[in-house]
């Protein structure tokens, strides 16, 4: 909660308007957040309609035509009001006074408005499945056709002022009295098209169930890319061999051994097409897309200007993998074990560069930034076994180690996790280290006294009680220079626990997972004065030798040190282990109802979440996000803890 | 049957493939978007792009609340010591690489670059009447964005022929300082050249703005000779002094009514007419945020002002340096307890500043009743008085009094003429000359000029900013930091100390 710690819950001004209170310390920006929720109203309906239409035709036996039409229709309606509030006297979003009436020379509107929102998606498929035989044994499957589809969405808005009684129930743009001056827009409109075109063919083939191998190959097209790069070729193959089908191989003990291997190539084109837009806007602020100027009292003059970058080369993002393993199955098929080594190779990332900032403020171009390399083991064992004949357990532990490297770097260093305010970076995309890595100042406690400040490395403006920075470069100064790795987002290791129990009509699964090594960084501390701080700030340096932890320095409005600066104070081990699923279900005994009605009645109940162990200080380490979003917890949401009981019947 | 199915699906098929190619083609027309294939077709496309190339203009309204909060004109003031975070930094000097109005100010004027730039690199592509004054204004607004980054931030990349495209990110270093103002003045002197004395259209610019502003230029490089020559053109333009011994007075200056006046050399122009909400950036619109953040908070009655955030308070130390008289240290400062106390009619209730109170308030620029629209904080009309009359009066006495052939006689005159209009009469000239002369001149332009964005840099300019301002620390202060993220991805060296 950003709000005034020391303000009441509700309002308690007699004569003043309001349920909640207004903060006498915090005046203009932050919301008292019961009121924001009392005052936020939106409604939306959604539609939404598919189906798929397809045609089969057998030509010959073993030649079957399919042509496949498949779509997706969505219509979504909304409507928000935003009603004349009162936040406090000098708040930005006041519109009424203390009093309950509209503050005079402010323009005070409320204002409702209405969205009608379409998406509509199709895809087209037509292929010829052939499949054949040569001399019995070697069977052949085959696979070739093409496919093209569109995703599409489009939008019209509007919006008016002057909603009857400020109240939500006379909240429609049809009964709205007013115009939309304050916004100065009251219709827009949005649209988009994306399409794609595959051509593709299979082709799977055995040999009495001892070899096997299959080869894919795809030429995928899309809109997003430039004219050279539309289309990209995608390869992929395996090969299996099962040891356990041949003639010579007896062991003991051993019921199933298969060598396999696989290498393919994936492409992805989530990206929309790079081209030098002009801007003519008037009304869009932010993107540096403003181009309008107001000679003397005229009317604002409509100017143009470059609104983007174009990048003609945007090409597929490849995906390389190359997976190599075994599966065995042992003791009577009860013990499985399966092992891979794997590696993957990512080219031509698509993400957006960090450019010099002194290329002006267009919207900076979607661009191939790169190559990362995952590798690394995957591990499963597994336990399938009826004890009793009541009694049936099926469990499985997956542990998987993975190391990621940015091999290649195409735009030079990217920055990006940006946080707080002012906005500090917290994370870099950089040749020879792990993919959005955290970037920042070391820590190394705290000044205790002011002959601790002048010992070692100057430090600007440092007082006891502030962190002490290392001097990463040497150079006898604290400066930008000395930021470093401090952290890594990813885990050493992952483990999966699966557990499936059957006793009679009992039946238990549970599965537990667990991260071990992942770097989380703490960046939802909001450092503005007045508001509400974290239980952290308890723990404070008060006075020399009462702490010496960088993570709690001097408590101070006037941060002069700029002990909130990006650095490993705010990293912490996000290691856990979660229990995600727990579920305890029993199959009522046939015998107590009519078996012609139901074939099966199942009771239930269910624990999702239902545990989080960790020294991790925030809500839940568990984050995830793009590249440079991994790890970097912004006060996300923690996953929810749901208890679920049900009853399941089959007829 | 079975034969039409197959004839049907055999040829639907094949007509898909023929028309595959053209099913993944892209035109932004599709989606009714213009690019810049299609633009600069016409001579209003030009005129458009140069009005584009003037907005930026608009955004960098910090560094006129930076060239006071810096110096010993103002405090950063505000509603906490983490209110507009980026001015406490520089009035407190505890200044890093991230602050929010540097790194504002860098962005805003490179972008104003890129937009002059794009409009050489398409120079030669249509001819059309009135196209060659339309350039001197890009010209000058090329200049004037160099000049604001080389006051700034000293040495700074230098390009001029075309807009950057992301192939050039990261290319370019710091070109010397010196550099950079050999092209501010080679566009000054080409935009001189070419543009008109007077445009119908209020807020163009003319060629005496790009006149004050190379004698302005010419006057921190120190080179006196050719800034007096320069100014002297201004000087004997058409520009008139607001009050003694003319009609009005000096506060008329700073009214709407007084906007694009007869004293006005140059303006950045904003206005209330579009009215339009949007917090997502709130200095990149139409209105001057510069306006609200310094307005009296909570103010309530019958008064001309609005209220606002308390920000970039006045110092006693200015109220103190107007000597008795001054008829401008009411326009400039306003006692806001003097003011109430004295008017009691008007019913004014306010809030103290809540930080750094001085209980004086930027009167040439506070927000005033009526003159905005829509969202209020967002929308006040008032243009910046970026370059007057007055001032140019000031730089051509300071240039003739440092001249090689100093000629203090025209010195005093230019500053007492700013000073007459000052004490409504001529009792209160400066009659010294040589040192004094200069010293008196440098004063003057404090007290005509205070919170009008330009002490701080006159401070560093004549030396003076290390005996002056609390904080500063000498080979470091002179300059501001540049952005953090163009050390970190463009690799540019910071400046020395930061």
């Amino acid at each position: 909660m950003n709000f005034d710690p020391t303000a009441p819950i509700y309002n308690n001004v007699p004569g003043s308007y309001g349920k909640y209170s207004v903060s006498t310390n915090i005046l203009s920006e932050i919301f008292n957040p019961l009121t924001q929720l009392d005052e936020t109203y939106n409604k939306s309906n959604t539609n939404k309609m598919y189906g798929k239409l397809e045609l089969q035709y057998d030509v010959l036996k073993n030649l079957k035509l399919t042509s496949r039409f498949g779509y997706t229709n969505v219509d979504i309606t909304g409507k928000s009001f935003d009603p004349l509030s009162y936040y406090g006297n000098a708040h930005i979003n006041s519109e009424l006074n203390s009093a309950g009436d509209t503050i005079p020379g402010r323009n005070s509107h409320n204002s409702v408005a209405e969205t009608k929102t379409s998406y509509f998606s199709y895809t087209f498929e037509n292929f010829a499945n052939y499949n054949f035989k040569i001399r019995e044994q070697h069977h052949f499957e085959t696979v070739l056709g093409f496919s093209m589809g569109q995703n599409s969405g489009n939008a019209i808005n509007t919006s008016r002022q002057d909603v009857f009684l400020n109240s939500w129930q006379y909240a429609d743009v049809s009964a709205a009295a007013g115009t939309a001056q304050r916004s100065g827009l009251d219709a827009g409109s949005w649209q988009y098209r994306k399409r794609n075109l595959s051509y593709f063919s299979r082709i799977n083939y055995d040999y009495k169930d001892k070899y096997l191998a299959s080869f894919s190959a795809r030429r995928d097209g899309s809109y997003a890319f430039g004219v050279k790069n539309k289309f990209g070729n995608f390869l992929a193959g395996s090969l299996g061999w099962v040891i356990s089908n041949e003639n010579f191989f007896h062991p003991k003990g051993i019921d199933y051994l298969k060598i396999r291997g696989s290498y393919g190539v994936t492409g992805n084109e989530n990206v929309s097409p790079q081209f030098q837009r002009i801007s003519n806007s008037i009304y869009i602020y932010n993107q540096g897309q403003n181009a309008g100027y107001s000679f003397g009292n005229e009317p604002t003059s409509i100017g143009a200007t470059i609104a983007s970058f174009k990048n003609d080369n945007l090409a597929w993002e490849k995906q390389k993998q190359l997976n190599v393993g075994f599966d065995i199955r042992f003791g009577k098929n009860k013990f499985s074990f399966s092992a891979d080594y794997f590696e993957k190779k990512i080219s031509g990332l698509l993400f957006t560069p960090s450019l010099s900032l002194y290329l002006g403020t267009a919207a900076p171009p979607t661009a191939n930034i790169g190559t990362t390399k995952t590798s690394g083991y995957e591990m499963t064992l597994g336990f399938n076994d009826n004890i009793t004949k009541n009694f049936r357990i099926n469990t499985n532990v997956t542990f998987t180690t993975a190391k990621n490297l940015v091999t290649e770097t195409n735009n030079g260093l990217i920055i990006g996790g940006g946080y707080g305010i002012p906005n500090q970076d917290i994370t870099r995309f950089e040749e020879g280290f792990t993919p959005g890595y955290f970037y920042g100042y070391k820590t190394d406690g705290l000044f205790q006294n002011p002959g601790d400040i002048t010992k070692g490395a100057v430090q600007n403006n440092a007082k006891p009680g502030d962190i002490r920075f290392v001097d990463v470069n040497g150079d006898g100064k604290i400066d930008a220079e000395d930021r470093t790795k401090i952290g890594d987002p990813f885990p050493n290791f992952t483990m999966g626990w699966s557990l499936n129990l059957d006793y009679k009509g009992f039946d238990f699964t549970s599965f537990v997972y667990a991260s071990v090594g992942n770097d989380v960084y703490r960046a939802y501390e909001r450092n503005l004065a007045m508001t509400n701080k974290f239980r952290g700030v308890l723990a404070r340096w008060t006075g020399e030798g009462s702490t010496n932890d960088a993570r709690n320095p001097r408590y101070t409005f006037v941060d002069a040190n700029n002990n909130t600066r990006a650095s490993d104070r705010y990293v912490e081990d996000g290691s856990f282990v979660k229990i995600k699923d727990i579920q305890l279900g029993y199959t009522l005994p046939p015998s107590l109802y009519k078996k012609k009605v139901f074939s099966k009645i199942r009771i239930y109940a269910q624990v999702k979440n239902a545990y989080t162990f960790t020294k991790y200080s925030g809500y839940d380490p568990e984050i995830s996000g793009a590249i440079f979003n991994t790890g970097i917890d912004r006060g996300s949401y923690p996953q929810a803890r749901t208890f679920s009981m049900g009853v399941d019947f089959k007829f | 049957m079975k034969n039409t199915k197959y004839i049907l699906c055999m040829a639907l098929a094949a007509s898909m493939l023929s028309s595959c190619k053209k099913f993944i083609d892209y035109k932004p027309v599709d989606d009714y978007q213009i690019t810049a294939d299609d633009y600069l077709k016409t001579a209003d496309d030009y005129q458009k792009m140069v009005i584009g190339t003037y907005t930026p203009l608009q955004w960098i309204w910090a560094d006129v609340v930076i060239g006071d909060v810096a110096s010993d004109n103002s405090v950063s003031g505000g509603e906490n010591a983490t209110d507009q975070l980026g001015f406490q930094q520089i009035d407190d000097y505890t200044i890093v690489a991230n602050n929010s109005y540097l790194v504002e100010a860098w962005k805003s004027c490179y972008e104003g670059i890129n937009r002059a730039n794009y409009l050489e690199e398409n120079k030669g592509k249509l001819d059309f009447t009135g196209k060659d004054a339309l350039y001197g204004e890009v010209y000058f607004l090329r200049a004037y964005y160099y000049f604001e980054l080389v006051r700034l931030f000293g040495d700074v990349p230098l390009f001029v022929d075309k807009r950057l495209t992301v192939a050039e990110s990261g290319t370019f270093g710091r070109a010397p300082k010196a550099d950079v103002y050999t092209q501010i003045e080679e566009d000054l002197t080409d935009a001189i050249a070419v543009l008109p004395i007077t445009n119908p259209q209020k807020g163009r610019i003319t060629k005496y703005a790009a006149q004050a502003l190379l004698g302005k230029v010419l006057l921190y490089q120190e080179k006196f000779d050719d800034a007096a020559s320069m100014l002297e053109n201004v000087v004997n333009g058409p520009f008139q002094l607001i009050g003694y011994p003319n009609s009005g007075s000096f506060g008329d200056i700073f009214l709407q009514a007084g906007e694009n006046g007869t004293e006005s050399v140059f303006e950045i122009q904003y206005s209330n007419v579009s009215p339009y909400y949007d917090w997502s950036n709130p200095g990149r619109g139409q209105g001057n945020l510069a306006v609200q953040v310094c307005g009296i908070r909570n103010l309530t009655g019958n008064s001309p002002y609005g209220q606002g955030w308390s920000t970039n308070l006045p110092t006693q130390n200015l109220a103190n340096a107007f000597e008795a008289g001054d008829t401008r240290k009411d326009v400039t400062i306003l006692d806001i307890e003097a003011y109430k106390t004295a008017n009691p009619s008007l019913n004014i209730t306010y809030l103290t500043a809540p930080y750094k109170n001085t209980g004086l308030y930027n009167q040439k620029y506070l927000p005033r009743k009526g003159e905005t629209s829509g969202q209020v904080e967002l929308n006040y009309l008032n243009n910046f008085r970026t370059i007057r009359y007055a001032d140019v009066l000031l730089m051509a006495a300071e240039a003739n009094n440092r001249a090689t052939a100093a000629n203090d006689t025209k010195a005093k005159d230019y500053l007492n003429r700013v000073r007459r209009r000052a004490f409504a009469d001529d009792a209160h000239d400066i009659t010294a000359t040589g040192a004094a002369l200069k010293q008196a001149i440098w004063d003057e332009r404090r007290l005509e000029l205070a919170m009008e964005g330009d002490r701080f840099f006159d401070l560093v300019r004549t030396g003076q900013a290390a005996s002056k301002i609390t904080g500063f620390v000498i080979d470091k202060n002179e300059l501001f930091p540049i952005p953090q993220q163009e050390v970190d991805i463009s690799g540019l060296p910071q400046n020395p100390n930061y």
